[in-house]
């Protein structure tokens, strides 16, 4: 709008300030909103170690990765290692009783 | 306070520990349960099992739940090793001979056929879990040996522990499987050559409070035909018995599938098997042809004798 008291070039050069002030913020609410976006996308879906990642995985599996072998098969393409602690702190030898077992070829 | 039942299961021995004496039958029956159904999906020497059906039916159709969990264990193996654990060498399994209970096969004299032929390819192999069918090309035959067993294990201690209410130790011709409490200071276990081996045979004994353990080795399951000496253990690139620098790997991992893999994984590779067992954190003790002992990831040293 072109004010009475005001000449053309004064009212272009406060409409381009002013187109100036919605581009920045335009640009800051964007950022803001990536940032947010972001963040929820980040907690709502699982992540992959890639370390993991690598190999090709079957056309199907079995499902739910975990550390306990009373669980079912990871999906992940990677042999998953034994958890803290694997080995126990017994002591002694021998091969028969209720406490022993044996692991070898068969 | 323990208790232990030993019996035959999957044409080997079996054994289960439980840490409540009480609960002993019930794991055992728990585990009888897994073991049965499992041969009876995926076993490529009996006629009646899931497995033989479809074959004879030209390898596609549908499939039960537990063969489909069993062949995606199988491919996963494949996958996660890059085909050095493949369950398409039913065919080179056949062609060296083992095409029976190894009681027949080792009694066998017929001459085989020794024709480097690799097998097929785990990509071939199209399972859909979740319609329930299985396709396989024309000629390709499925062997679940290096997994099926270990998938049995795995699947029997987690029933067993449930039914039992206790910790459980499973051992499926020794492949161990543990879930549930275990006593103090971890499962005694004597890791050897054989694990029907006499007592006192060469061998070190670890301590396990979780996981899997598994023991390949070239030194079982042998047989002579034609002059050669065979063995179980079919490098899927060649199709015909692997020759590695190591008799024995074994190896602990999450679970009795992912060890048994690495372990079978280590034989068919040999020396570069162990910077992936490194890579990967697997614990595992590697025997050389020689009886030379080479332990990574840490896997406990051996006490001097």
């Amino acid at each position: 709008m072109w004010h009475g008291n005001e000449s053309p070039v004064e009212a272009r050069d406060r409409g381009l300030q002013r187109l100036r002030g919605w581009t920045t913020a335009s640009a800051l609410l964007a950022a803001a909103l990536a940032f947010v976006f972001a963040l929820l996308a980040a907690g709502t879906f699982p992540g992959r170690d890639t370390s993991a990642a690598s190999g090709d995985s079957p056309s199907s599996s079995s499902s739910g990765a975990s550390v306990q072998p009373s669980e079912e098969q990871p999906s992940v393409a990677q042999p998953q290692p034994p958890s803290e602690g694997f080995f126990g702190s017994g002591s002694g030898s021998g091969s028969g009783g209720g406490r022993h077992a044996r692991s070898g070829g068969s | 306070m323990t208790a232990a039942a030993d019996f035959r299961a999957l044409g080997t021995g079996a054994r289960v520990l439980t840490t409540d004496p009480a609960a002993l039958s019930a794991a055992r029956a728990a585990v009888e349960r897994v073991v049965g159904a499992v041969d009876a999906a995926c076993s490529r020497f009996r006629d009646d099992s899931e497995l033989s059906r479809l074959a004879r039916a030209g390898g596609s159709g549908p499939v039960s739940p537990l063969l489909a969990e069993l062949v995606a264990a199988g491919l996963r193996g494949a996958a996660m090793t890059d085909g050095a654990v493949d369950p398409t060498v039913g065919r080179a399994m056949r062609l060296i001979g083992y095409d029976a209970d190894f009681a027949v096969v080792a009694a066998g004299t017929a001459p085989v056929r020794l024709t480097p032929e690799p097998a097929p390819g785990w990509r071939l192999v199209d399972l859909d879990a979740v319609a329930g069918t299985l396709r396989l090309p024309a000629g390709v035959e499925v062997d679940l040996g290096a997994t099926a067993k270990a998938f049995a294990a795995d699947r029997a201690a987690r029933d067993a522990a449930a039914a039992a209410g206790c910790g459980v130790l499973v051992s499926l011709g020794g492949d161990l499987a543990i879930a549930g409490e275990p006593p103090a200071g971890g499962w005694s276990v004597l890791v050897t050559d054989d694990h029907a081996g006499p007592a006192g045979a060469p061998g070190q004994t670890v301590f396990l409070t979780g996981g899997g353990l598994a023991t390949s080795s070239t030194t079982v399951r042998r047989w002579r035909r034609g002059g050669a000496d065979l063995h179980h253990i079919v490098d899927p690139a060649t199709g015909l018995p692997a020759r590695s620098r190591w008799r024995t790997v074994s190896v602990g991992a999450a679970s009795c599938v992912d060890a048994n893999v690495a372990a079978t994984t280590a034989i068919v590779w040999g020396e570069r098997a162990v910077d992936w067992l490194v890579r990967h954190r697997l614990p595992a003790r590697l025997v050389s042809v020689d009886g030379a002992v080479t332990a990574v990831a840490g896997w406990p040293a051996e006490a001097a004798a």
